[in-house]
């Protein structure tokens, strides 16, 4: 009796499938195919050689052998620098597959001419993306992730999170704040925030700058190290700093005693960067598989898990992400309505001056 | 037969450091020719660029400071490391002379990492040194001893200590006793040995430690970054800059390139001083 009842599951579970064969698009049904049929196949994966590099190790890399029987070798580069240097360096014969890499990283292999574009009718799950994060860097890049940043606070200082990065400029937390270092992405982010607090903009960024001289006898340190500010919120050395990502502390921020809050709802909104996955010109491995795996990074319960583990915001809409990380990683509803993305193409232009900037107005 | 083979052998013996050497050197050539890059070109072309867009006050700035953090570190080593290299080179027991070297060499065995902590807890604005402050009501509010330009100079002296204490302490244990027992014979006090007699003596030890410490503060990456709170741009940190974010290979080879010629020529020239004062003083004596 049980083996007619499975026999008979089976017959409708294969009708349902020709059935939603023959009226749903022929990508999404090539897509499900691939995926089950890539045993004996090997995906050549470089990323990061932090946390971030480890959970996707886990979370994407691993989930996808289980699920497709494909091998994954996975090489890891320290910053997305690292993994620039490495893909010029092996010229016309890359090793790679799959890279995972920061926004400038792809736009610098993009303008180089070391991407395949990728074909974005075989990546089903980006139905469930919004529009603005499915790609970059000229169309070479897929958006996986959103690295968001907000601003720290100090849970024992703060009844409420602040509402404003005006906070920054608050004389009672003078001495007790902490800024992004001028190297990273989050400086110049913080640059175009002051430039719109004081009436400039991206374009006109004068008054930023400006702005941000106003704090230079109040910071306490730019933020270069994340281990060092976790502590100096743990001593209570520190008030408020950022903008700055959870990611950095992905574990030192869920421990009470480090006296550290994130918030995403500032009135102004909150800074947010795309991470993409690039396809090498001349990969080794299938293309099939290649954008099987980048349809599965996709995955909302994937997206769900990577959240969860870096604290980034994910860029599936339908991700769900744990409730023990939630509070440290912006919402769906957050990312829709609050999250903004600098021009990349125009900040290109004018980075090193305005590290350079930054650089001289916080020098002690 | 067995004379070209008595030649040959010294080459062999040598060719696995040549060997190495060469690598050395290659590297530091590549670093040379990526910095006459075209920007955009690769190694396709040659264009002097990066090295005339350093002429600003911002590039000055931080050439300046590593190179006066360098030479202040390097007296303070220097001068905080003679006693210590005296004990070393003048305690008998066997036991006291391994601590002394332990103690010494602690810096280059601890992590970076775990000494700027160590930092940290002692000197940060919620450490041990504050603390006791404010407790003992010295102070109203937490002292900045760290992400100013003394917290790099003391985690450059920290750092950098063993090189200049190592090459003294040698210097100061060839020195023969008789030497000393003979000033002493003549009248001459414990400073006026150590000062006309000790330290002429072990000058050579000396100066290679203070070469060393200098050469290595120069160049210093780690201890700005972790002690200055990225408040204090050393040139290797600018170097940092140009390569991540803004991948710049050009402007990093550049800079590199300015920061050993100008090492290397601060080194030769206090390396020539000192030759000429011993000279001097030779001549006078």
């Amino acid at each position: 009796m049980q083996n007619t009842n499975i026999k008979r599951r089976n017959v409708m579970k294969a009708i349902g499938a020709s059935i939603a064969a023959s009226t749903l698009s022929a990508p999404f049904v090539n897509a499900y195919a691939q995926e089950q049929n890539f045993k004996g196949k090997t995906l050549r994966f470089l990323t990061w050689s932090d946390d971030t590099g480890l959970a996707a190790l886990r979370n994407i890399a691993a989930s996808f052998s289980e699920k497709t029987g494909a091998k994954v070798i996975a090489d890891r580069a320290d910053g997305t620098s690292g993994m620039v240097a490495k893909l010029k360096a092996a010229g016309s014969k890359p090793q790679y597959d799959v890279i995972t890499l920061a926004g400038v990283g792809a736009s610098g292999l993009a303008d180089a001419g070391l991407l395949l574009q990728p074909d974005l009718a075989r990546l089903p799950n980006l139905k469930d993306v919004a529009p603005e994060y499915r790609t970059g860097a000229n169309g070479f890049g897929v958006g996986y992730l959103l690295w968001t940043n907000g601003l720290i606070y100090n849970t024992a200082t703060f009844k409420a999170a602040p509402a404003s990065y005006e906070a920054l400029w608050d004389q009672k937390y003078s001495g007790r704040i902490f800024l992004p270092p001028p190297s990273w992405v989050e400086a110049v982010d913080l640059a175009i925030i002051a430039a719109k607090l004081a009436g400039g903009s991206q374009k006109n960024i004068d008054p930023g700058f400006k702005k941000l001289a106003l704090l230079k006898d109040r910071i306490l340190m730019l933020g270069e190290n994340p281990n060092q500010v976790a502590e100096l919120f743990r001593t209570n050395a520190l008030d408020l700093g950022g903008i700055y990502s959870p990611a950095f502390f992905p574990q030192a921020i869920k421990k009470p005693e480090y006296n550290m809050g994130v918030t995403y709802d500032m009135k102004e909104g909150f800074a947010a960067q795309l991470m993409y996955t690039v396809i090498p010109k001349s990969h080794p491995g299938d293309l099939d598989l290649i954008h099987a795996f980048i349809n599965h990074s996709l995955d909302p319960v994937v997206q769900g898990k990577m959240a969860a583990d870096v604290l980034n915001g994910p860029v599936n809409s339908k991700a769900a992400i744990p409730s023990e990380s939630s509070r440290y990683v912006p919402s769906t509803r957050q990312i829709a309505e609050k999250a903004q993305m600098h021009d990349d193409k125009a900040l290109a232009q004018v980075q090193s001056e305005w590290v350079r900037r930054y650089t001289e107005i916080f020098s002690a | 037969m067995l004379e070209e083979n008595s030649h040959r052998r010294p080459w062999l013996l040598l060719s696995p450091a040549l060997l190495f050497l060469a690598v050395l050197a290659a590297a530091a050539l590549a670093v040379v020719r990526m910095s006459v890059d075209v920007p955009g070109h690769g190694w396709h072309g040659i264009s002097l660029s990066g090295y005339t867009d350093l002429a600003i006050p911002y590039y000055l700035k931080s050439l300046w400071l590593t190179l006066r953090l360098a030479l202040q570190s390097t007296v303070l080593a220097v001068l905080l490391a003679i006693p210590v290299a005296l004990a070393m080179a003048r305690a008998k027991s066997k036991l006291a002379r391994r601590l002394l070297l332990t103690g010494v060499l602690l810096p280059l065995l601890v992590n970076l990492l775990l000494q700027s902590y160590g930092w940290l807890i002692i000197l940060g604005p919620g450490g041990v040194l504050n603390h006791a402050l404010l407790s003992l009501g010295i102070v109203q509010r937490p002292v900045q001893w760290l992400y100013r330009e003394n917290g790099v100079l003391l985690g450059l002296i920290q750092t950098a200590f063993p090189l200049a204490a190592l090459p003294m302490a040698s210097a100061l244990r060839a020195i023969s006793g008789s030497y000393e027992e003979a000033a002493a014979t003549m009248g001459a006090s414990r400073w006026q040995i150590l000062r006309h007699v000790l330290l002429p003596l072990a000058m050579p030890g000396m100066l290679s430690g203070a070469l060393l410490v200098f050469a290595y503060n120069a160049s210093a990456f780690a201890v700005p970054l972790l002690l200055g709170g990225r408040r204090v741009s050393m040139l290797a940190v600018l170097v940092r800059d140009q390569i991540t974010p803004l991948l710049n290979w050009q402007a990093a080879s550049a800079i590199s390139i300015v920061l050993m010629l100008a090492t290397l020529a601060v080194m030769a020239l206090s390396q020539k001083l000192v030759h000429r004062s011993q000279h001097l003083l030779g001549k006078t004596s």
